[in-house]
């Protein structure tokens, strides 16, 4: 209330201009993109008696990725798989964007990096390292490498940039939470650029997968058979809004984005993915213990994100919802983006691209704006995949079946993650 | 550039350190050279050399309202930083759902920040080992919560009334810097009306310090442990380990003046760069370091000269202490002799995540006692740390302008600016 005055100063137009990815689906934006729009799904199961992996029966997995080919061979056992998989990306979105040959000053671009729990298959390997051998068993590389703020360095190492850089960390926000950040300083003028995006791979800790299995947000072999799933088709379990859904599908994955200028990116003739028009973020403190209260934080976190863009709840035409599958938060969103657009509400178009690739925890926020961003690129609107039948409590349109060839021209992007950090991001159409 | 821009300013603080449970307790301990830093009270398992760390002996345990925290509970580091939160806010006058809806402040316009280097390392090595151990039945269905970092923004939250922009700012070392940095923006930019900043740690464990012992960074000082610490002496070999945590209340100006709060400094610039040199240590010439006060003293709009007062990273690494002093000597040129400078680690050792925090609470009771604490321990200044660290003994002037420096194990830098109002 006190400051909204503010609004007035000079504010800069920002826009994406690359994108690296890495998913269950593959490790080109494009083609990736085009697989969520076909309606596959990468799911698989993950027995329960793997030695590595325990708890979760279904899991979303990279297929394809070589850390050696991004750290060195020498590195690979020497940093954790989120850091590679990030450090990946960035490299990725910097070749994109055509970034070396931008110009722009070191010290006027930054890295902003989230993940949630970082390198916990390193610290595992530790633990082993101190059954066997006691202190002893630490590794001079622990420290550097599985540190979420270390996957932020190593690619300000890489990139040579010197801007600000650090990680964020708000569970499975904290992607968003960094893109968010980092819109705000390239639009305040802080930077000129941000390498921005996050990643998170933590199936092959056994720690991870234990406690995402009792956390009671990840869908698991009990919660299949509870609604007859075929467990010969573990893709069809991740089912975002559908009424037989029972939890998401736990993944692995990386996204990072470059943010530039609007004025700078078009004078270097940069290609413009989406143009990033305002952002909020939340936090429902109580997130973890009264879960049916936090309805009204989500509708804040949007209403303070289309006030930072400017736009009037009708302009909005598509949402891609953050659609866990977790029957709770689906319906909360559900009920949330109705008290904020009204009737309006069953005129929008949503979608979760959590149905085809899962939940990449906090990885999630910046994989699915890059997913947004090219929806509105190609004017193709992914589909949920998996949603057969929309549960009662889920009754907006949710794009089932086919992908929709839609021309939009402003998107919204949520993310509301378990643990109550909430993120929405306003994007427009760059034409 | 600063005249376009609200003023934010601190108006409440909160501290516990090996030094004392308070703020005002941390910073007379400071005043008095007292050393935090003791052995450690613990028997110092097989396979680590370290035996010392300027731990916190006991502390009243927060009561944690509604919250079931009891397997595990929220960790040190969380608790520590709910007690500093809580002294922060009474300090503000913002304790309470009334005084804050006195105030004006809407809850969504609340945001809590954390700087948190570690977290809850130990116990998600321990819950590891359980599993490692084949005792998965003990990691129960609320570890997910427990194990990341922003755990403890939960309880700052709740705490607060707190809806706003909340979360854990990770760069190591200078975590709390980047946080308190991150609140300044939220205000600057109009997103928030307060914010709740700071870092909390607690990583004196075998864990927390095997980590830091493998890559060489802890002092490997034999003798008295109040000695170990000795940022920019010839013999300084490493930090010690500290553990606590510091928060502090941001507002604007204008608001704070309305409300009727006490202003204790304003926070006038804010500025991070990375080295983008090498993972684990400073580049050499402080040219990172030295932007990063540049960047703050720019958004600050105050000049170099303007500066009294430099409350230094100074861990007491051989080469975070040259190259700090260089970053100084870059930035300020000939001024840099005339700057006081002092490191608050020589006596509550290095916080990692929550060490900009506790130092920046001291920093603002400078400005506001005019009392610059000391570098204790140096005795034999290295020639490549040739500048004014009040070495021993703490000394008074007036101190308009102070910089707070931190610099992040990965090349993570944040400088800020503080002033007297």
């Amino acid at each position: 209330m006190a400051n909204t005055a503010n609004k007035s100063k000079a504010q800069r137009r920002v826009v994406i201009t690359g994108m690296g990815v890495i998913s269950p689906l593959g490790n080109d934006p494009r083609q990736c993109f085009e697989q969520i729009a076909s309606g596959v799904s990468a799911g698989r199961a993950y027995p329960e008696d793997s030695s590595a992996v325990r708890g979760l029966s279904v899991a979303a997995v990279v297929p394809d990725f070589d850390g050696g080919a991004v750290v060195g061979k020498k590195n690979i056992k020497r940093t954790s798989r989120f850091l590679q998989m990030g450090l990946a990306t960035a490299r990725s979105a910097r070749a994109d964007a055509n970034f070396a040959a931008a110009g722009y000053a070191p010290d006027r671009v930054g890295c902003l990096f989230g993940s949630s729990l970082g390198g916990l298959e390193m610290v595992h390997e530790t633990a082993s390292g101190l059954a066997a051998s006691g202190l002893r068993g630490v590794s001079p590389f622990l420290l550097p490498g599985s540190l979420n703020n270390m996957a932020a360095g190593m690619i300000a190492i890489d990139a040579g940039v010197n801007g600000p850089c650090y990680a964020v960390s708000a569970g499975w926000a904290s992607s968003m939470y960094a893109l968010g950040h980092a819109f705000e300083m390239v639009r305040s003028g802080t930077a000129d650029a941000m390498l921005t995006g996050g990643s998170e791979s933590i199936l092959e800790a056994p720690l991870a997968t234990a406690v995402l299995s009792r956390s009671g947000l990840f869908i698991d072999a009990l919660g299949m058979k509870s609604v007859n799933m075929d467990m010969d088709k573990p893709n069809e379990a991740s089912r975002p809004f559908d009424e037989t859904r029972r939890g998401a599908v736990a993944a692995e994955g990386a996204a990072m984005l470059v943010l530039e200028s609007f004025d700078s990116a078009v004078a270097r003739g940069a290609t413009l993915y989406a143009e990033v028009l305002g952002y909020a973020s939340m936090f429902a403190p109580t997130a973890n213990h009264v879960r049916g209260s936090w309805t009204p934080v989500m509708v804040s976190c949007m209403q303070q994100a289309l006030r930072s863009a400017n736009v009037d709840p009708r302009e909005v035409q598509y949402i891609n919802a953050y659609g866990s599958a977790s029957p709770l938060t689906d319906a909360m969103e559900t009920s949330a983006v109705k008290q904020v657009f009204g009737g309006h509400a069953s005129e929008l178009w949503l979608s979760s691209t959590k149905g085809s690739v899962g939940h990449m925890l906090g990885a999630s926020g910046a994989f699915e704006t890059a997913m947004t961003s090219l929806a509105l690129q190609r004017g193709l609107l992914p589909p949920t995949a998996n949603l057969k039948t929309r549960d009662p409590a889920c009754d907006l349109d949710y794009t089932s079946g086919a992908a929709r060839e839609r021309r939009v021209t402003i998107a919204m992007k949520n993310t509301f993650g378990e643990s109550g950090h909430c993120g929405s991001l306003i994007l427009r159409i760059a034409a | 550039m600063s005249e376009q821009h609200e003023k934010i300013v601190i108006t409440g603080i909160g501290a516990i350190s090996s030094l004392g449970a308070t703020a005002r307790a941390t910073f007379e301990g400071l005043v008095a050279g007292r050393s935090g830093i003791r052995d450690v009270p613990w028997a110092v398992p097989e396979g680590m050399e370290v035996r010392i760390g300027a731990f916190i002996d006991q502390y009243e345990r927060p009561a944690l309202g509604n919250f079931d925290y009891t397997n595990p509970g929220p960790g040190r580091y969380s608790e520590m930083a709910l007690l500093a939160t809580r002294e922060a806010l009474a300090d503000s006058g913002l304790a309470s759902d009334q005084d804050r809806a006195k105030a004006g402040y809407e809850s969504h316009r609340i945001a809590t920040i954390l700087g948190v280097g570690l977290g809850n390392g130990e116990a998600i090595v321990g819950a590891s080992g359980k599993i490692v151990a084949g005792r998965l039945d003990e990691i129960s269905s609320t570890w997910g919560d427990r194990m990341a970092p922003h755990l403890a923004t939960e309880l700052l939250a709740a705490e607060a009334g707190a809806t706003g922009p909340s979360c854990c700012v990770q760069s190591a070392c200078a975590s709390a810097a980047h946080s308190i940095g991150y609140g300044f923006d939220l205000l600057r930019s109009g997103i928030v009306d307060v914010a709740v900043v700071g870092g909390a740690e607690a990583p004196i464990a075998p864990f927390g310090l095997s980590l830091f012992e493998r890559i060489g960074a802890l002092s490997k000082y034999v003798g008295p442990a109040q000695r170990a610490s000795r940022p920019f002496d010839r013999e300084r070999s490493g930090f010690v380990m500290g553990e606590g945590a510091g928060m502090l209340i941001l507002e604007t100006l204008s608001h704070a003046r309305r409300r009727g709060a006490r202003i204790y400094a304003e926070l006038a610039g804010y500025g991070a760069t990375a080295d983008a040199f090498h993972v684990t240590r400073p580049s050499a010439d402080g040219r990172g370091m030295s932007n990063a006060i540049k960047r703050a003293l720019h958004v600050a709009g105050i000049d170099p000269e303007s500066v009294d007062y430099v409350n230094a990273h100074g861990t007491g690494t051989e080469f975070n202490d040259a190259a700090e002093t260089n970053a100084l000597k870059q930035t300020f040129g000939d001024h840099a002799r005339k700057l006081w400078i002092s490191s608050n680690k020589s006596m509550f050792g290095h916080l990692l995540g929550a060490a900009a925090a506790v130092e920046t609470v001291a920093t603002v009771c400078t400005l506001a006692s005019g009392t610059v604490p000391p570098t204790l321990n140096l005795d034999n200044p290295d020639p490549e740390c040739d500048l004014d660290y009040v070495p021993h003994e703490a000394r008074k002037k007036p101190v308009r302008v102070a910089i707070k420096n931190s610099f992040g194990f990965g090349g993570q830098n944040a400088s800020l600016v503080l002033r007297t109002i």
